[in-house]
């Protein structure tokens, strides 16, 4: 019993970091994902807001399940991840102004992210506390590393370098932004403008769900491969056992 | 009591209790960071002030205004305390760009007023558009503010530019009204 408790807790978690991604694998989110990884700290900063709200809702949704009837669900849990999502916004607004102005409207459309209300609805209120809490935090770290991956790639293509101290003060060095060169030097510039726009986005998120589908599609042909072999030595190993033995007789009885 | 009647009872008392909790937690929090953002606000104007007119050393008080777009403006001073300029507050949004809040500053005299530099204090528009505007229309306007500058709406984020375009406008008729000009 222990064991198989262990194993759905383990499972609540893993899931939503590579399983089932809600990013890459569910496709939900997809509008703030695009809107604010034009750099890394925002795209960190959102992932962390993110996750607060996520397990905030999970675990309140799934301690009053019992409570909440079900005609009233919906708007229960829109009240629920509400609260959650003023409380980040009043915190944030007071303290880190910056990551508030960068996220803009995306940080209010989190009370109706999908994310989170599929959340709700498909595990909090059929689950316990503790399995919803898992579930929220598995969620909250997929999310935040499939929105880094984007950011990585728009802000390094877009920008040719990274930045950090912008949005996070505290990484300021002597008061000043730290810059990592990456695509850009004193003399050369190579980075493309696009990837910092709303289609460059749209063109990263397109090539990254590309290699995704690709690396599944590999996976099943593999597998059906090594099902249709394993298939076949089995028929052959049945041919093999119904067809009489060609091996000659042994001489029944003595000599006459 | 008839059934049903408890319960819609039920169902109404506890959308009213996550509403009262959620409302006494939201009103709880608030105390505490309302004057940090506030001070923040502050922070970002002083800022922004010296940023419109580098050599601004003090400033007047808010001067509250009501216009389509003008909340209020500054008064800002040098170290001689001669009077550098106006600084206006600006606050609007339009389609998709949501409230932004702008200071800009403009100078000289009635007949003659010249536009200074524009500082956000909030940009509306968001994610890309939001970097678009302040590479393709601010940063070209502050390199040189003047009426050509401030026409070259269509950047790549044209419904946020016009509104800025628009506020700089409302600021530059208010400042000559409030120096007697019409």
């Amino acid at each position: 019993m222990d064991e198989i408790a262990r194993k759905r807790h383990h499972e609540s978690f893993v899931a939503g970091i590579i399983k089932e991604n809600p990013l890459f694998v569910a496709i939900l989110g997809t509008c703030p994902a695009l809107a604010v990884t034009t750099t890394l700290e925002a795209a960190i900063g959102m992932g962390v807001l993110f996750t607060f709200v996520l397990l905030g809702s999970n675990v309140l949704i799934s301690a009053l399940r019992k409570l909440i009837p079900e005609e009233v669900e919906t708007p229960a849990y829109i009240v629920i991840v509400a609260t959650f999502v003023t409380i980040v916004k009043m915190l944030c607004e007071a303290y880190i102004p910056n990551l508030y102005s960068t996220l803009g409207v995306f940080l209010a459309l989190l009370v109706v992210n999908c994310i989170v209300l599929g959340r709700a609805e498909a595990f909090a209120n059929k689950n316990s506390v503790y399995d919803s809490f898992l579930d929220g935090i598995g969620n909250g770290i997929g999310y935040t590393l499939a929105l880094i991956v984007i950011a990585l790639i728009r802000e390094v293509l877009g920008t040719g370098m990274l930045t950090f101290g912008d949005i996070f003060t505290f990484l300021k060095i002597n008061g000043e932004s730290v810059h990592l060169y990456l695509l850009k030097g004193p003399t050369w510039d190579y980075s493309i403008y696009l990837f910092g726009t709303p289609a460059g986005a749209f063109f990263v998120f397109g090539v990254i769900m590309a290699v995704l589908a690709y690396r599944a599609n590999k996976k099943k042909d593999r597998e059906a491969t090594e099902r249709r072999a394993r298939a076949f030595a089995a028929a052959e190993a049945a041919k093999k056992a119904a067809s009489p033995s060609t091996a000659p007789l042994a001489p029944k009885g003595g000599n006459d | 009591m008839n059934e049903n009647l408890k319960r819609y009872f039920k169902v109404g008392g506890l959308l009213c209790a996550l509403g009262a909790i959620s409302a006494l937690l939201i009103t709880g929090l608030n105390v505490f960071t309302a004057p940090q953002i506030q001070a923040n606000q502050q922070e970002k104007k002083a800022v922004g002030l010296k940023i419109v007119y580098s050599e601004t050393v003090s400033w007047s008080d808010d001067v509250t205004l009501s216009g389509t777009y003008l909340t209020s403006y500054n008064v800002c001073y040098d170290a001689a305390e001669q009077e550098i300029g106006y600084v206006y507050s600006a606050t609007g949004s339009s389609g998709v760009v949501k409230t932004t809040k702008l200071l800009i500053g403009v100078s000289g005299t009635a007949e003659a007023p010249e536009l200074g530099k524009i500082y956000f204090i909030t940009n509306g528009a968001t994610g890309a558009y939001g970097v678009t505007v302040e590479n393709n229309y601010v940063d070209p306007y502050n390199a040189s503010p003047s009426d050509s500058t401030l026409g070259e709406v269509k950047c790549g984020a044209t419904v946020a530019a016009s509104l800025i375009k628009a506020m700089v406008e409302e600021a530059r008729s208010s400042y000559v009204a409030s120096k007697g000009g019409h």
